[in-house]
């Protein structure tokens, strides 16, 4: 027996006492009768294992309470995800699929030791280096409450805004980093230098993202998404794909979306209109009214502002966008910033059709 | 020390389950390397059964008893400094006082890590833990929200419990 399936067989005997354990231990918190404490008894007297796994349940229950108060997931919003739980999960069918299938409820253990079997048998299909890959990364999910706005910064560098009373669930794995929105909606500021493709899934569309900033909500009638800069493609998916991960030959494109344009889309993913231009500043209109930082790189704050305008700006000099500021902006007076940019020694502002650039004061550019 | 705990540690561990919780929190990670003391345990648990396992009315409590016997034994061997009573209770209290500060930076660092792994969970088993453990619903009442029978509720928290632990057991 190789090193690694030995390894393996041990992970999945441990899995399988831990969940004994744990069932043990929700059966005594209701109370046993004589026989159960008895056959309980006999459990722990059956391996080492249970009485390690039986101790670890009883010390991480301690902890359970606390820890379950930290989830920003208010109970409605919990109903909502767990409806989900179907579209979610399954992202990459390959290696998902013994992840779905542990994720299910154990009928009895026959059934589960067979569902092991079958895991097993799905994973040898798809190659050895399956089994030395890390396991596949687990969705997070973020919430925002009724009367907050969130903002979250992801592992890729992706920056998130949450509207109010929003939901999304973000996932990323070695071919491609998926985001779904679940409810409401959010500003999106694309991290750069990450080669896997970023998918937003929005109801039945997804949004193929093209080093962007774009808005996109959900309502119960269909999707709408306003690109601020860059572009974005939005794909109809076709629905006996649901399962399917990512953009497959059966969908199709409805709309290829430049800076200042906004689509909406019907319940059914399909194209309702585009308008080429979109009043940007209401569809934001829900967006912070101001930008507060403190000892932020004028590159970070350069990039907040970007999420309010069509024409951003770019910090081309490396001093300049390494230099530390702090203070505060009303969002949309992008002006402000740059007349503050302009105090700073050797700082000239060059400006082009769809963009504003940042430059160093030995560039021979015309200065306004 | 016999393997058979008093009647006096039963009561004692019966009354002071909360404090007990908070014991284990604190020691059997720490004081002790947790295999020698799961080892030890599990032989004491045969040995015990030798002389007669039938008459153990509460396992558990048996169990944790043995455990926090053996945390005590290892902690008077380490220390050399005997103490004046058996009575666990002042036991937890010694053992206990000089670590709080300690115990409470690793406390809060794991509430987070399990945190963390609470919100990685498939959706249906995030959702069921957290209505039971912060929300406090019963099995019943989860089941309502998310149309799954009770009992269904339960497999799902069984599950998530086991994904914890075993995500837990990583930093361990």
């Amino acid at each position: 027996m190789s090193e690694l399936r030995r390894h393996r067989q041990g992970a999945d005997r441990q899995q399988r006492a831990a969940e004994q354990a744990a069932s043990w231990y929700l059966d005594q918190r209701e109370g046993m009768n004589e026989s159960r404490q008895a056959q309980f008894m006999a459990w722990l007297r059956q391996s080492p294992l249970h009485v390690q796994e039986y101790l670890a349940m009883a010390r991480m229950h301690g902890d359970l309470a606390a820890a379950a108060a930290l989830d920003p997931l208010h109970a409605d919003q919990l109903d909502e995800l767990a409806a989900c739980d179907a579209t979610v999960v399954p992202l990459r069918l390959g290696v998902q699929a013994p992840r779905t299938i542990a994720a299910a409820p154990t009928r009895h253990r026959r059934a589960h030791w067979l569902s092991q079997v079958a895991a097993a048998v799905v994973i040898a299909v798809i190659g050895a280096t399956s089994w030395l890959a890390p396991p596949p990364e687990a969705w997070t999910a973020y919430a925002s409450g009724s009367d907050e706005l969130r903002s979250v910064a992801l592992a890729d560098g992706t920056e998130l805004q949450l509207d109010r009373s929003s939901i999304l669930a973000v996932r990323f794995d070695r071919d491609r980093r998926m985001i779904d929105v679940l409810h409401g909606g959010a500003l999106f500021d694309a991290g750069h230098g990450d080669a896997r493709p970023l998918h937003v899934r929005l109801g039945s569309n997804i949004l193929q993202d093209i080093g962007t900033v774009f808005d996109a909500h959900q309502s119960d009638d269909g999707g709408n998404v306003t690109v601020i800069s860059g572009r974005v493609k939005i794909w109809q998916r076709d629905n006996r794909n649901e399962a399917l991960p990512g953009i497959t030959a059966d969908d199709h494109m409805i709309a290829d979306l430049a800076a200042g344009q906004q689509a909406s889309m019907h319940g059914d993913g399909s194209l309702d209109l585009i308008d080429h231009n979109a009043d940007v500043a209401s569809s934001t209109a829900w967006l912070p009214s101001d930008i507060r930082f403190e000892r932020a790189t004028v590159t970070e704050v350069a990039r907040r502002f970007n999420a309010y305008s069509i024409h951003p700006l770019h910090i081309d000099d490396a001093g300049i966008a390494a230099t530390r500021i702090s203070g505060r902006f009303h969002a949309r007076d992008m002006e402000a910033f740059i007349a503050y940019l302009r105090t700073l020694p050797g700082v000239r502002v060059v400006r082009g059709a769809s963009d504003i650039r940042v430059v160093g004061g030995s560039h021979d550019t015309h200065q306004l | 020390m016999t393997a058979d705990p008093t009647p006096g540690l039963a009561l004692l561990f019966d009354e002071r389950q909360a404090m007990l919780n908070r014991y284990f929190l604190k020691h059997t990670a720490h004081a002790w390397d947790a295999q020698d003391l799961v080892q030890e345990l599990y032989l004491r648990l045969l040995r015990t059964d030798r002389g007669g396992a039938g008459g153990i009315q509460n396992p558990e409590a048996y169990l944790f008893t043995i455990a926090a016997n053996l945390v005590k034994e290892h902690a008077l061997r380490r220390h050399r400094s005997p103490l004046g009573s058996d009575e666990l209770e002042e036991v937890i209290e010694r053992l206990a006082t000089p670590c709080d500060a300690a115990a409470g930076v690793d406390r809060a660092l794991r509430r987070q890590r399990l945190t963390d792994i609470i919100g990685r969970l498939t959706p249906k088993c995030r959702a069921v833990l957290v209505m039971h453990y912060r929300d406090e619903l019963g099995y019943r009442d989860i089941g309502e929200r998310l149309n799954i029978s009770p009992n269904m509720v339960k497999k799902y928290i069984v599950k998530a419990l086991a994904t914890c632990r075993m995500g837990m057991a990583r930093y361990e």
